[in-house]
């Protein structure tokens, strides 16, 4: 290879690159994180692609927002002399305690208790200061949310509001910005154009948002489809929007369908996308790529599914669903 | 307050600067760290914050053995018994 021919395959081919900051290898238009095609679990009628949010530096899509968030957040000096608090089902938390190690910030999370183990003990080793939060503490007024409820009295109770700051994914627009200016780019470019469907999750809802809207610009036709979970799911980063509440984020205009998956189905298709496709994901890529197959079933097309993260901070899950079997 | 309840008051818990759900979560979070039968005495802001901490005292299992109301800074003070 010419000095050349080096010196360009170097600042435009990801491993031949060296980085300065592990920062620049969260996903953008300029290094997508990848899109890879289900080989035995696309549909005769249409080819279903994962894109691997798993392969961003910390883990998971989370470190888009989390990213966005921080950086405008410290652009506009809101973070001076304040702590991070956060509710956060983890993978938000792990992006934003990975990102305030970087930047010298505490960070306090609010979890759900049923979270897995590995997430707590990540983001502990982190740095972050974990309150895991029971569903019902605050039976009254916030059922199901208790985890948002505790965070937002960090920054609303008069002895603790003037220390503490809140990205509040589940209302912050860069949430949303992150996926429109960055995932949903991405997806267009990598299908050429030709994407006929996307599926995503139900969770603080800016990645339905955020690439629902960019598609929907690029070709009103595109079928964006978001999967919910059961009520009392096991299924963590999802939202049951019956139990919990709508984030404001959402916006229902970009989203063509709203279809619901029980946990039996989503972890089927998780077991069967770690031993056909040899994809280790996480719970919540099963439950979407079940009703992808379900709906590019009767479609067609070529379908985009959002892989959030990898099914490594699952095993307590998988052991207690599939026991010894794994 | 009776000279039982005063033998086992171990904390006392100033809940007046926060807001619900972190009351709650301190009250369950506090009563968690002392003894059966221990007291401990939770001084709240009058409001919605008021009900939520009754209820996760009862489901706790733990008890109000007293309540003593201060209209004037409109706040209450719960003693409670860990266990009931």
């Amino acid at each position: 290879m010419t000095t050349k021919t080096l010196s360009v395959a170097l600042k435009t081919n990801r491993r031949l690159k060296r980085y300065q900051d592990i920062r620049e290898l969260i996903g953008s238009p300029a290094d997508p994180t990848p899109l890879v095609r289900l080989r035995r679990l696309s549909t005769e009628m249409a080819d279903i692609y994962l894109k691997l949010e798993w392969l961003n530096p910390f883990g998971s899509i989370k470190d888009r927002p989390a990213y966005r968030m921080l950086k405008i957040m410290e652009q506009e000096g809101l973070l001076e002399g304040k702590e991070i608090v956060e509710p956060t089902s983890g993978n938000t938390g792990i992006a934003l305690a990975a990102l305030a190690a970087i930047m010298g910030k505490m960070i306090t999370v609010t979890i759900p208790d049923g979270v897995p183990e590995e997430k707590k003990l990540l983001l502990r080793m982190l740095g972050a200061t974990v309150y895991p939060t029971p569903d019902d503490l605050c039976p009254v007024d916030h059922p199901k949310d208790g985890a948002i409820a505790l965070a937002h009295s960090f920054v609303e109770g008069e002895d603790t509001k003037d220390r503490y700051v809140m990205p509040n994914q589940y209302e912050n627009q860069n949430n949303m910005l992150a996926h429109y200016e960055t995932t949903g780019p991405e997806i267009w470019n990598q299908t050429e154009g030709r994407v006929t469907h996307f599926f995503a999750g139900v969770g603080t809802c800016g990645t339905l948002t955020g690439v629902g809207k960019y598609l929907k610009e690029q070709n009103p036709d595109i079928r964006v489809i978001a999967i919910e979970p059961q009520k009392n799911h096991k299924l963590p980063g999802l939202k049951n929007l019956q139990e919990s509440k709508e984030p404001s984020i959402l916006d229902r205009q970009v989203v063509d369908e709203f279809a619901r998956v029980n946990d039996d189905d989503a972890y089927e298709l998780t077991k069967r996308l770690f031993r056909e496709e040899g994809l280790m994901v996480g719970p919540s890529t099963g439950a979407i790529v079940h009703l992808a197959r379900k709906v590019c079933g009767k479609e067609g097309g070529l379908a985009v599914a959002v892989s959030p993260d990898s099914g490594l901070k699952y095993t307590t899950y998988f052991a207690n669903r599939f026991g010894g079997e794994g | 307050m009776g000279e039982k309840e005063q033998i086992n008051l171990v904390k006392e818990l100033d809940l007046t600067g926060t807001v619900c759900p972190m009351t709650s979560y301190q009250a369950r979070l506090q009563l968690s760290r002392v003894n059966d039968g221990d007291i401990v005495k939770i001084t709240l802001k009058k409001g919605d914050q008021v009900k939520d901490v009754s209820q996760t005292i009862k489901s706790e299992g733990h008890r109000v053995i007293e309540v003593e109301r201060d209209d004037a800074n409109e706040i209450l003070r719960l003693l409670v018994r860990k266990g009931g």
